[in-house]
């Protein structure tokens, strides 16, 4: 039997000594190893008198491998198309070209833009997310969080790209003071008065209010008799809590309290909770009585497609316009558009906010009309 | 009663700490959605008026997290940052310690109940001995660290309540739970020992289990929360309820992941106290049992290790499924050097596994069959283990490209990438695996007629499953894409834990009815006791290592794309730095943990009384 | 019990077809077919 008996100071000794040895080789390892801060993205102050457009490629540059984390990815390891060591704008036009390319975009200006922001519109082949086919786009969209990058900054990089190839670059320097902050939520305009408000947020695309608008969602002129303040707001912020009997759930915006300051919604509040007494006549049901008009320009104004595109020469500005959509969709995305509008959203328009029932509230007859119509709008 | 004295610490720490979150939940802390709508719309107002400007109250009901300026954070004079990395390091160590002995402890008894072997139960009630201790260390770090956040990131904390909310009370309730349980389980073992009563002991074993794993859990949620948000929206306004707030993306795999680590580092621990026993013995029966103490402590850290590369695994694959930055900045930016230390201490931890392994097979003579596999085994682990910490390409910033002086490591080869590093990885789990299995079967002798087959089929399964592994990561690897590549790792992994299965499964079955040769606990090698100090100290770095890589993904955000963080300490330091660090906080936890053996000893001590008291007892008598 | 050779023959051959289908297997349900030569057949 081995049986040393040690005196119990010897052993805590010499077991702290090895311990500690072996703490100070793993430091020692670590102090080897190249010492590399990793600063925080400091948001550039970029003096916009100053500007040139050489200054702006190379601020392009500085984005590119820092506050961009692009070089994160695209660099020679594979991760994603190795966007130096490739001619970008010759990229960009052949991308433009391929048949798999459904987006919006015209030139290579507008392509760079958009691959940016929203980079799944085109996945560029085997560099889609594994397992979607190259339909997912693993990359993130650089003006959210956590890049957020300024509509300045994604131009200097756009610049920066085409500028790296020799090729002329087509982005104008900023010139216009820019939001102070990028990092806040573009400043919104405070509407003043209920007009005001319920043209901005298209209330009357659906709802009757102020003497006019459509049917989708329950009048809005007697609601005093029947809901206090609290159930009114309740039901901006949180339509589908409670649904007024009659109207599908899921077509109001969810996020009307997001867009709202709280100056437009007390507005709102306030107009609502003391509308009630009031005379307003009920709206007409268009639609529903007679037969089913199939008539292009019947149908934009009964289903209120004016409330948010402009068309026929006149509507709002919450979607797209729809003239000249012919030229920038074939006819089954219109179709697509219509019934599914979340499948594919223009640039710069939020998604969500189109109604999804079309395609219940459309005979199949009305819906070729509508795409038949707009198709034609080249 | 020297022991009594534990009880009051962490039943009024969790008062405290109780105190202190009722205190700041019931104050301007609440989030707006639990007052009435008339208040609320006065606390948008208020904030209209007052700090940050329009766009803070821009929702009325939804409020966004808040965007503190550098000059919000309280300055201390000192790295805030470096203050709480300490304390929550210290906290997560004797949490981890404490969360994991009970488990095994429970393991323990149930093996003691059903062997009916006194040995198992009296081990077991030591192992709590220690874990006891290490509670109300837990407790005064917990509480320091709820204050030391509170005072230094007062915004973060804030928002971390108005996304939490009521759940902090509740874990500080289940914290006052576990404190009761514990302390029965502990100090009712003697009195609850045998026939029915020992059920009720193990019954509430196991309610401290749960109620510790729930805590463990909680806690959890919050540090996934801050990496993956869930339940709030694109500017952080909390819109889900607390299940969603809780149950993010990376919120499971890092649960498992930290359940398996816990067992591994408390049975490295309580290891190390069975060494300090073993060599200080005074008696060959002391010796003894400190032996076999060390051994199971060892056979649970090494077993609880072995699946831990596979929970890790599974949440790097999460991470990078979330988001691939996130999951790039972790493996290949500028993280990616710390994976080298890791590698180091992973290495320390098997070797020392390992070693600890061979040196044991001297207790029984039938080890003589295996001793010659030996050599190959330190072989092969030692090249994997080279292979393994040859540093891979980086992906850099420009000014990190200038501070290396290149983007490509020098030492850059087909040996740094990650199909290599894969093999070497895999190959050396399959190998300590081997020898945990030839330790195993070293004092057995099989008797089952299929003896053959059963030794042709495991030989068969260690060298197909070998080449397999040497296969997928050198065709898929280097010769496909790299699609296949990160798919054949998974292939890799399957085939490493099919070796682990299939030689328990078959070891289990073929030693049934073994003959068993005679094993002398003790006649082992006083150095192997050092392989046992090894191991939680690698453990310990390791765990601080790999706290840190999890917590700096978030780069400079304190709540990943919702919260930024702007405080001084918003940068990733130095590798070195870092290291320091580790070391620093490494350190600290051995002093504190010899502090514990020591109260453990010390219960065991009494004093001889002096002679007057003799004396005068004698005369009384 | 049959002679060594052949118990040895036999485990390989199983072992190997086990692993054969267990990366088709693992492959296949990562969207990742393969040929009947283990090469990818994407």
């Amino acid at each position: 039997m081995n049986n040393e008996i040690k005196a119990p100071g010897g052993v805590l000794v010499k077991s702290m000594g090895f311990s500690l040895a072996l703490v100070l080789l793993f430091t020692l390892v670590a102090n080897l190893l190249p010492q590399v801060e990793g600063e925080a993205p400091v948001d550039q102050e970029v003096d916009l008198g100053a500007l040139t457009m050489d200054s702006y490629v190379a601020l392009g540059e500085t984005l590119f491998s820092g506050k961009g984390t692009c070089a994160l990815c695209h660099n020679d390891l594979g991760r994603a198309p190795d966007i130096l060591a490739i001619n970008m704008v010759e990229v960009a036009k052949q991308h433009l070209q391929d048949e798999r390319y459904k987006g919006p975009a015209t030139d290579v200006e507008s392509y760079l833009y958009e691959s940016l922001v929203d980079p799944g519109v085109y996945v560029v082949k085997d560099y889609g997310k594994k397992g979607s086919n190259d339909t997912i786009s693993p990359m993130p969209a650089v003006d959210k969080s956590p890049i957020e990058l300024s509509e300045i900054e994604i131009n200097a990089i756009i610049a920066f790209m085409q500028a790296k190839d020799g090729y002329d670059v087509t982005v104008s320097l900023p010139t216009e003071a820019p939001a102070a902050d990028p990092t806040s939520p573009e400043v919104v305009e405070s509407a003043g008065t209920i007009e005001e408000v319920v043209a901005k947020y298209s209330c009357q695309a659906c709802h009757v209010i102020l003497g006019s608008g459509g049917d989708l969602g329950p009048g809005l002129e007697q609601m005093a008799g029947h809901f206090t303040r609290e159930e009114i707001r309740q039901g901006i912020i949180a339509p589908d809590e409670v649904i007024a009997e009659g109207f599908p759930p899921g077509v109001m915006p969810q996020d009307l309290a997001e867009q709202m300051t709280v100056k437009e919604l007390d507005i709102l509040v306030d107009y609502l909770a003391s509308h009630g007494k009031s005379t307003a006549t009920p709206p007409a049901a268009t639609s529903s009585e007679g037969a089913v008009d199939s008539s292009a320009e019947s149908m934009i104004s009964s289903f209120g497609c004016q409330a948010c595109h402009a068309i026929l020469g006149s509507g709002g500005k919450l979607g797209p316009g729809l003239d000249g959509i012919g030229s920038r969709l074939n006819a089954e995305e219109i179709r697509q558009s219509i019934i599914d509008p979340n499948a594919v959203i223009a640039k710069g328009f939020p998604s969500g906010v189109m109604p999804l029932n079309y395609s219940e509230q459309m005979s199949e007859e009305q819906l070729d009309a509508l795409v038949a119509f707009l198709w034609e709008r080249k | 009663m020297k022991e009594t004295r534990n009880f009051s610490s962490p039943i009024l720490l969790s008062l405290l700490v109780i105190a202190v979150l009722g205190f700041l939940w019931s104050g301007d802390m609440t989030p707006s959605h639990w007052l009435p709508e008339a208040a609320a719309s006065e606390v948008a107002a208020e904030e209209v008026a007052t700090a940050e400007g329009a766009d803070v109250a821009q929702e009325l009901k939804l409020r966004p997290a808040p965007r503190p300026a550098r000059e919000d954070y309280p300055d201390v004079g000192t790295s805030s940052r470096s203050i709480v990395w300490i304390i929550a390091q210290m906290h997560l160590f004797f949490g981890a310690l404490v969360l994991a002995v009970p488990l095994f402890v429970l393991v323990i008894e149930l093996l003691g109940k059903s062997t009916g072997d006194a040995r198992y139960d009296d081990m077991a009630h030591e192992f709590m001995k220690i874990s006891i201790t290490a509670y109300s260390i837990t407790a005064l770090f917990g509480g320091t660290l709820a204050l030391a956040l509170f005072l230094l990131y007062p915004d973060l904390m804030a928002y971390l309540m108005q996304a939490f909310g009521a759940q902090m009370l509740v874990y500080a309730m289940l914290f006052f739970m576990e404190s009761i349980l514990l302390y029965i389980y502990y100090y009712g073992w003697d009195a609850m020992r045998y026939g029915n009563a020992k059920w009720v002991h193990i019954s509430i074993g196991l309610l401290l289990n749960g109620v510790g794993g729930t805590l463990m859990v909680m806690a959890n949620s919050w540090a996934t929360f801050m990496m993956a948000p869930s339940g709030v929206n694109e500017v952080g306004a909390v819109i889900g309820n607390i299940w969603e707030v809780m149950k993010g993306p990376l919120w499971n795999p890092i649960n498992l992941h930290r359940f398996i680590a816990n067992i591994a580092f408390g049975g490295a621990v309580v290891g190390a106290y069975a060494a300090y026993k073993c060599l200080a013995a005074r008696t060959a029966e002391d010796r003894a049992h400190y032996d076999w103490m060390g051994y199971t402590s060892n056979f649970i850290a090494i077993l609880a290790f072995l699946p831990l590369p596979f929970a890790g695994y599974w949440l790097m694959a999460e991470i990078y499924a979330y988001s691939q930055q996130m999951g790039i900045t972790a493996m290949g930016g500028i993280l990616a050097w710390l994976f080298i230390v890791q590698a180091v201490l992973i290495g320390t931890i098997l070797m020392a596994g390992n070693y600890y392994l061979w040196s044991g097979m001297s207790r029984t003579e039938g080890s003589k069959r295996y001793q010659g596999m030996i050599k190959y085994i330190a072989v092969v682990l030692v090249i994997c283990f080279l292979i393994w910490v040859t540093p891979h390409t980086l992906i850099l910033t420009s000014g990190e490209i200038a501070a290396l002086g290149g983007s490509h490591h020098h030492l850059l080869g087909p040996l740094g990438i990650m199909p290599a590093k894969n093999i070497a990885v895999n190959l050396m789990l399959i190998f300590t695996f081997l020898s945990f299995q030839i330790y195993r079967r070293s004092d057995k002798v099989a008797t089952v007629s299929w003896e053959k087959a059963g030794n042709a089929l495991m030989v068969a399964i260690y060298v197909v499953a070998i080449v397999n592994i040497i296969f997928a990561g050198v065709y898929y690897g280097y010769f496909t894409n790299t699609v296949y590549k990160v798919g054949a790792s998974v292939t890799q992994v399957v085939s490493t834990l099919v070796v682990i299965i299939s030689g328990v499964v078959i070891d289990a079955f073929m030693y049934r009815k073994a003959k068993t040769l005679p094993s002398f606990w003790g006649q082992v090698s006083n150095r192997s006791q050092y392989a046992l100090f090894a191991l939680p100290i690698a453990f310990t770095w390791l765990m601080a290592l790999m706290g840190y890589v999890r917590s700096s993904v978030r780069t400079h955000w304190h709540v990943y794309t919702v919260m930024k963080d702007n405080s001084p300490d918003n940068f990733i330091p130095t590798i070195g730095y870092a290291g320091n660090m580790m070391t620093i906080v490494t350190v600290m936890f051995v002093l504190f943990v010899l502090f514990i053996f020591w109260i453990a000893n010390l219960s065991n001590t009494k004093q001889a009384p002096p002679l007057s008291v003799t004396k005068k007892a004698g005369e009384a008598a | 019990m049959g002679n060594n050779l052949q118990v040895w023959l036999v485990a390989f051959a199983v072992v190997l077809i086990f692993f054969y289908g267990l990366d088709h297997l693992i492959m296949n349900m990562q969207g990742l077919p393969l040929n009947i030569d283990l090469t990818p057949s994407q």
